[in-house]
């Protein structure tokens, strides 16, 4: 089965342990799992500015870990809590374009301090303002608070890829969620930390983390404490994004946001949501129904679409391009670990190959082998001997047969002509009779011999009478079919005129 | 469980790799070696099919098979027809129905009873003479000594004799002046016959003499010689004749069944 990829997103700070396990299936991403875990205490509504990450953390890990060892071997990104972190965006002017490379990193390094090297830096992709001006993005972060993170990381022996600036995540799902909606200010409000997220639509992101979130909102009674509590929590979060925006954008016209998408465990307390949109007079929306994703019945009970940053998270190891935001380089045994599925899997087919290339030569060996053997192999005995003895007994069996229709023409052939001659005698032949005749056997004619004498007394009887013997011949010609080959006159003893007659009988033109 | 797979298709891939190098190499080579062999056999095979012809198939041998079939049974069928259903001498001495049977026991009686009965057809043929014809003398205490082979020269001559008799007894009154048997061949027996008819007689004499008959093998008139008796060679003696006769010379082979030619 074809491996589809998935990755963690985990998000440690507002307060709570919030993982989202998030599979890629084509252009959709399914959230296969979503896991909270509380790590403030009750009431709790702000969140401690220190380097390290809370205890708390580390015994959720530790659980997490636990109870979702198997699926930690996708990768997993984590979100950095940005105090202290700096970001803006560095412009240079319109100048060729192999050097705006080179002013953007002067310039990213000039916005950062004068002094780098306490200081983690990375870029986004260079991209145009609407000036024309080539600009980027920037972040940076404490050397020092990102050691720290990664210190606490290791300790609680969290499997990790990346660290990720959780509002950049945030800005990730929500271009990809909310893509080109206008002017938003997307508020992702935890129990300890409200991120203000301000997308201008043409690209410019801008954020403010806040130390404050609804942690005391949530464990308030229901009733007017807690529509208290929401009014002065709405007050206050519309007061500190009206100082971020001036701080981010100044007095401009234009930046002001037009509607605001709330996120965060703060969606779910419909006070909030209401005072919220009555402080700051925008229409206020929460995901409800997902865009682009497929939630799983395993993570619909967490409302997993709430939880933006986990899911910007996730989605930033999902995506091939990778992450320029990662302030750390997934470790390489890891990566190795990872691709061990992948290299199996070659070294399976590897292995399938070789074994079905011996399974196929052998076969075809044995293939050729008795081929070669049918084509070498000697006529079978016993048809060359039927096919002789056929041969053999078809020419005998024709010689038989002529031989008998010879023997039946040789048979049938001179008896009656021998009738037919002796028959002669007894005619009257005028003007001359037949003396004698002999027949002896000849090829291709039988040989004839005739004796004629004159009738006495007959006209013609005379020696030289040519005219009589040519009505012999033709007598001889009609009526017995003899070809009258040689004459010879003779006198005989007695002094009589005496005719030989040698004649021809073909074969064929015996008449019976 | 991602090592243990690994491991578990190195180690195949590890024997998958052996094997191919220590056998699966050597095999394809041998497909190789192999496929120009089969190529030279090929070629060599067709050259030999050019020259000498291609083995026969199943069709050609069953085609083969028929015409043999074809040929024996249009070789018997003539067989039957010039022989009437003879397969040897004896047989001319039954009745056609009952030829070609099994070989008959009581051959040495038949002979006798031929040879007694062919008495009294002799007698009526003044200078026919059994002894001179070649044919042993009948005995009704016992019989002739004869091995196989005089037993079928006997039944030759026989059959031969009887033919001879019967017609010149037909065709009476005739002056038979000569008779002879000679065997020319196993399977051919020659007559000569000298005799003294009239032209009527003599017609009737090679017409039965010639032609073909149920109770004889076929013959065939090698030659004849018919010449006029002049008055003063008329015998005071002889037979009498109703008109002037002549002299008919003509020698007969008789063709039996179960010699080398024409037979089987």
């Amino acid at each position: 089965m074809l491996m589809r990829p998935a990755a963690w997103g985990i998000d440690l700070t507002g307060g709570a342990l919030r993982a989202l396990h998030i599979e890629r299936a084509g252009r959709r991403n399914r959230i296969l799992d979503a896991i909270e875990i509380p790590l403030s205490g009750p009431g709790e509504g702000a969140e401690a500015l220190t380097a390290h990450l809370p205890e708390a953390a580390g015994r959720a890990l530790a659980e997490f870990v636990r109870t979702h060892a198997a699926a930690l071997g996708d990768p997993v990104v984590v979100a950095l809590p940005v105090f202290g972190a700096r970001h803006g965006r560095a412009e240079v002017a319109v100048t060729a374009a192999g050097q705006a490379e080179k002013l953007l990193e002067f310039e990213v390094q000039r916005a950062v301090a004068s002094d780098l090297e306490p200081w983690l830096v990375r870029r986004g992709p260079t991209r145009s303002s609407a000036s024309g001006a080539p600009g980027c993005d920037w972040f940076a972060a404490r050397r020092e608070h990102v050691q720290c993170v990664v210190g606490d990381l290791q300790r609680w022996r969290l499997p990790f890829d990346l660290l990720v600036p959780g509002p950049l995540a945030l800005a990730r799902y929500c271009e990809l969620e909310w893509p080109g909606r206008g002017r938003r200010l997307m508020m992702e409000c935890q129990r300890t930390r409200t991120d203000l997220l301000f997308l201008l639509g043409d690209g410019t992101q801008r954020w403010r983390s806040l130390p404050l979130g609804c942690g005391a909102l949530a464990d308030a009674p229901v009733g007017p404490t807690r529509d208290a509590e929401a009014r002065r929590l709405a007050e206050r979060l519309r007061a500190e994004w009206r100082e971020a925006h001036l701080a981010l954008f100044g007095a401009h016209d234009g930046t002001a946001p037009e509607r605001t998408v709330l996120l965060g465990e703060a969606a779910r307390h419909p006070e909030l949501r209401h005072a919220l949109a009555a402080a700051t007079g925008l229409e206020l929306v929460t995901p409800h129904a997902p865009r682009t994703f497929v939630v799983t019945a395993r993570a619909a009970p967490q409302q997993p679409l709430h939880h933006g940053t986990a899911i910007g998270l996730a989605l930033a190891a999902l995506d091939r391009a990778g992450d320029p935001w990662s302030l750390v380089d997934p470790p390489r045994g890891r990566r190795l670990t990872r691709a061990v599925p992948a290299l199996s899997g070659a070294l399976l087919a590897l292995a399938a190959g070789l074994l079905a290339t011996d399974f196929i030569a052998a076969r075809e060996l044995h293939r050729l082998a008795a081929l070669r053997e049918r084509v070498v192999a000697p006529v079978d005995p016993r048809v060359q001997a039927d096919w002789a003895s056929a041969g053999a007994t078809i020419t005998a069996a024709n010689q038989r047969s002529e031989a008998l229709l010879a023997a039946i023409d040789d048979a049938g052939r001179r008896w009656p002509l021998a009738r037919h001659l002796i028959a002669a005698l007894a005619e009257t032949t005028p003007p001359f009779r037949l003396l004698s005749c002999a027949a002896e056997p000849g090829t291709p004619a039988d040989l004839v011999r005739l004796t004629f004498e004159p009738v006495a007394g007959a006209v013609g009887s005379d020696v030289g009478a040519v005219g009589d013997v040519d009505a012999i011949t033709r007598w001889l010609h009609d009526r017995v079919g003899l070809n009258v080959t040689g004459v010879e006159e003779r006198r005989g003893p007695d002094g009589t005129r005496r005719v030989d007659l040698v004649a021809a009988l073909p074969h064929a033109a015996a008449k019976p | 469980m991602r090592r243990l797979g690994f491991a578990l298709s190195l180690l195949a891939a590890a024997a998958a790799t052996t094997i191919f190098f220590t056998e699966t190499r050597a095999t394809l080579r041998s497909v190789h070696a192999l496929r120009q062999a089969l190529a030279r056999d090929l070629d060599l095979a067709l050259a030999t099919a050019e020259r000498h012809g291609a083995a026969p198939s199943s069709d050609e041998l069953a085609l083969a098979s028929s015409r043999r079939r074809a040929a024996l049974e249009q070789s018997d069928t003539l067989a039957v027809g010039f022989w009437q259903g003879a397969h040897e001498p004896s047989d001319y001495l039954l009745t056609r129905a009952a030829r070609g049977g099994e070989r008959r026991d009581d051959r040495r009686a038949l002979l006798d009873d031929a040879l007694l009965a062919l008495q009294v057809d002799v007698k009526e043929v003044p200078g026919l003479s059994p002894t001179r014809l070649g044919l042993v003398a009948p005995s009704l205490s016992r019989a002739a000594p004869l091995d196989e082979e005089a037993l079928a020269e006997q039944f030759t001559r026989v059959v031969a004799v009887r033919l001879l008799a019967l017609t010149l007894r037909r065709r009476a009154p005739l002056d038979l002046q000569s008779a002879t048997l000679t065997f020319e061949q196993r399977d051919r027996l020659v007559a000569r016959v000298t005799v003294v008819g009239s032209i009527d007689q003599l017609v009737g004499v090679i017409e039965e003499l010639a032609a073909p008959s149920a109770d004889a093998p076929p013959r065939s008139l090698r030659n004849f010689t018919l010449r006029r008796q002049e008055p003063e060679e008329w015998r005071l003696t002889g037979p009498q004749f109703t008109s002037p006769p002549a002299c008919l010379d003509a020698t007969l082979c008789f063709l039996f069944p179960g010699g080398t030619e024409a037979s089987r």
